[in-house]
């Protein structure tokens, strides 16, 4: 069996069925360890808890601007909000792919991005045949397609990449052994995939489906060790944190 | 030795495995300033790495490789020492955090496995058994009733509508502002009592070195008392913790809801102003408040105390104010271990302040980073062209004075503009 064939039929159910797991025992324990408690709060209008809600979410963003610019420009900006997110959700050979897997998903096909800003092809490889891109994004798809978010992502991942090695070499204790493994993985998924998708290094078949299929492979990983590891941030951790800061903060305590 | 590692609860585990280690949390440390490794991420990190011992497979299994790690020999608990004391607790960390992760919170739990094996301050340590046994009311029992002569106001009066919760160490930094809270209460006729003996020193101390079986006694043995006078309203002076914790935590600590309303004394002012019974004369001078971190980020009282001002001086505006309040360092038991107020406590309850030489260099290191925190909020403040500083908590009312900053107390300030 080809590594394509491989990564797409066994790697990815498998890195499926880790990752239900994984992500059904992160959130059980969540409920299982759940203690109510007695408190007196502090009375609000409706309008402020809509407010400090989305307070909660922008006050580290600004902050985060105003202290730490690079950390804002390359770990927010370009790696999460223009680069990770709506590659991975919104790049249409994904939508292709993961609506064979959970078919309600293709509801987002009228966002989907196409892969380059030349052609909105998608490749006669993928599980849907030939198929054109009808982006809804216009002029703005000058930017926003697989090309330039790939790099984009790739210069976030990479800032980060050299941010935690020069952190850990200066003695900091955030930079954990994790970091280590999870940023060389998640260049890997970018870099297989934009060579996937320039047919690169060479034209031919072999070295397109091989390059795919260890894209594939890499995000199987992903997927397996996403409940495991700090990726895990940004279908749980981000949104609990938050919305526990809100209900702590302005619900509790009328900040 | 033995230590004692917190009990997981879902937040608790939030705060452990959600922290993506991003350290965008790091400038808005006092402490960061001082050295870029006192960053809350780091300082909770340190915690963490005991609850991976303790908690995950893979922290059982290998150990130091994946972070995980539990303090053994007196070298490891002294080294922990100096980064739990180097907190104030303040919440700004928390609000700031992408993942609302609260590093203080983090830290006070450090500071609960460090006291079980035996590790803490000896001076907060010996305020929180003195607390906690009641030994500091005989022990100030000249102090208070010299107070007591010169409040001349009701004591132990029973259903009286308002109880000033008055601490020793309300009497022993800020004598003069309880005081001026009585001549308030007074001025508007209000049906109220002080306590007939000091409610603990800095209720509860036992908080700040993490003896959360100390900080329980001291809380339920205050509210037990506070209820046999059945006040409708407790008022209280000291804007620090004692607020914030007994404003938000009590009811938790002890399970269930008290039969009266806690204030912060801004609040209550605000209230008899909003109401006409407060009348205050305008000062004619410039004031600029610094908020404190407990009341305002972590209690929410932010715009009465400036209400109040409002009313009797010309409040100017200082970046990072209110909710965003920059700390000057002294919260969660730092200022209590600052020579000024440490050497009252000395002469009051005979306590000692360190009991070896090693504690003595690491009190001397935190008096001198506790000034360094301090100094990047006090050129804000002096940047401003204000009379002078107002402050709701004490321990930043030191930290100005200490600071060459001409600062008072938020209740001894609107005193002086009463009719």
């Amino acid at each position: 069996m080809e590594i394509l064939e491989f990564s797409l039929f066994v790697l990815f159910p498998a890195a499926l069925a880790i990752f239900a797991l994984g992500a059904s025992y992160r959130l059980f324990r969540y409920v299982f360890l759940y203690r109510k408690g007695v408190y007196i709060h502090r009375d609000s209008s409706f309008a402020f808890k809509i407010k400090s809600l989305v307070l909660s979410f922008l006050r580290p963003t600004s902050f985060n601007l105003r202290t730490k610019p690079m950390e804002f420009v390359f770990g927010f900006m370009l790696m999460h909000a223009i680069g990770l997110i709506p590659l991975i959700f919104l790049l249409a050979q994904h939508i292709a792919y993961i609506e064979a897997i959970i078919p309600f998903y293709g509801l987002l096909w009228p966002l989907a991005i196409p892969i380059s800003p030349i052609t909105g092809a998608l490749t006669v490889t993928s599980p849907v045949g030939v198929k054109q891109v009808e982006t809804l994004w216009g002029p703005l798809t000058i930017v926003l397609n697989g090309d330039f978010l790939a790099i984009f992502a790739i210069l976030g991942a990479t800032y980060k990449s050299f941010a935690k090695i020069y952190e850990r070499f200066k003695g900091h204790k955030n930079v954990r052994i994790g970091d280590l493994l999870i940023w060389p993985l998640l260049l890997a998924v970018l870099i297989t995939g934009w060579l996937a998708a320039h047919h690169t290094p060479s034209g031919d078949i072999v070295w397109y489906r091989t390059m795919l299929g260890l894209h594939i492979a890499f995000a199987a990983l992903f997927v397996a060790v996403w409940p495991f590891t700090k990726f895990f941030h940004f279908l749980w951790g981000y949104w609990y944190g938050k919305l526990h800061e809100w209900y702590d903060m302005a619900i509790k305590r009328g900040v | 030795m033995p230590v004692s590692i917190p009990n997981l609860d879902s937040v608790t585990l939030h705060y452990f495995e959600n922290c993506m280690g991003c350290a965008a949390c790091a400038p808005s440390c006092p402490y960061y300033y001082v050295d870029k490794h006192y960053a809350p991420v780091e300082k909770a990190e340190f915690l963490r790495e005991i609850l991976r011992k303790k908690y995950t497979i893979s922290g059982r299994l290998a150990g130091r490789l994946v972070g995980a790690k539990l303090p053994k020999s007196e070298e490891d608990f002294k080294k922990l020492m100096v980064f739990a004391y180097r907190c104030a607790n303040c919440g700004r960390c928390y609000t700031t955090c992408p993942y609302g992760i609260d590093s203080g919170a983090m830290v006070n739990r450090l500071r609960q496995v460090l006291s079980s094996a035996g590790y803490a301050p000896t001076l907060l340590r010996q305020l929180s058994a003195m607390e906690k046994e009641g030994g500091y009311v005989a022990a100030a029992r000249k102090i208070w009733e010299d107070f007591l002569n010169t409040a001349q106001a009701p004591v132990e009066k029973k259903s009286a509508r308002v109880l000033l919760m008055v601490s020793l160490g309300d009497i022993l930094i800020s004598r003069q502002a309880v005081l001026d809270a009585v001549t308030v209460l007074k001025s508007v006729g209000e049906d109220f009592t002080l306590p007939g003996r000091p409610l603990g020193v800095f209720p509860p101390v036992g908080y700040t070195l993490g003896d959360l079986e100390a900080a329980r006694a001291v809380v339920a043995e205050i509210v037990k008392y506070v209820e046999s006078l059945s006040p409708q309203i407790v008022v209280i002076l000291n804007g620090c913790y004692t607020y914030s914790y007994f404003r938000f935590e009590a009811t938790n600590i002890l399970r269930r809801k008290f039969g009266f309303k806690l204030l912060h004394i801004s609040e209550l002012l605000a209230e008899y102003l909003k109401s006409g019974r407060l009348k205050l004369k305008k000062l004619g001078i410039k004031v600029v408040l610094q908020d404190s971190c407990q009341l305002a980020r972590r209690g929410g009282v932010v715009e009465e105390p400036r209400r109040v001002l409002e009313a009797c001086a010309d409040v100017l505006d200082v970046k990072h104010s209110g909710r965003d309040v920059e700390c000057l360092g002294g919260g969660a038991g730092i200022g209590i271990l600052s020579r000024q107020i440490s050497d009252e406590l000395v002469k009051a309850l005979g306590a000692t302040v360190a009991s070896s030489d090693w504690e003595r260099q690491f009190l001397e290191k935190l008096e001198r980073d506790y000034e360094k925190a301090t100094a990047k909020r006090i050129k804000i403040l002096k940047d401003v062209d204000a009379d002078v500083v107002v402050a709701l908590c004490p321990f930043a009312l030191e930290a100005l004075k200490r600071g060459g900053v001409e600062a008072e107390h938020f209740v001894s300030f609107v005193a002086k503009a009463l009719w």
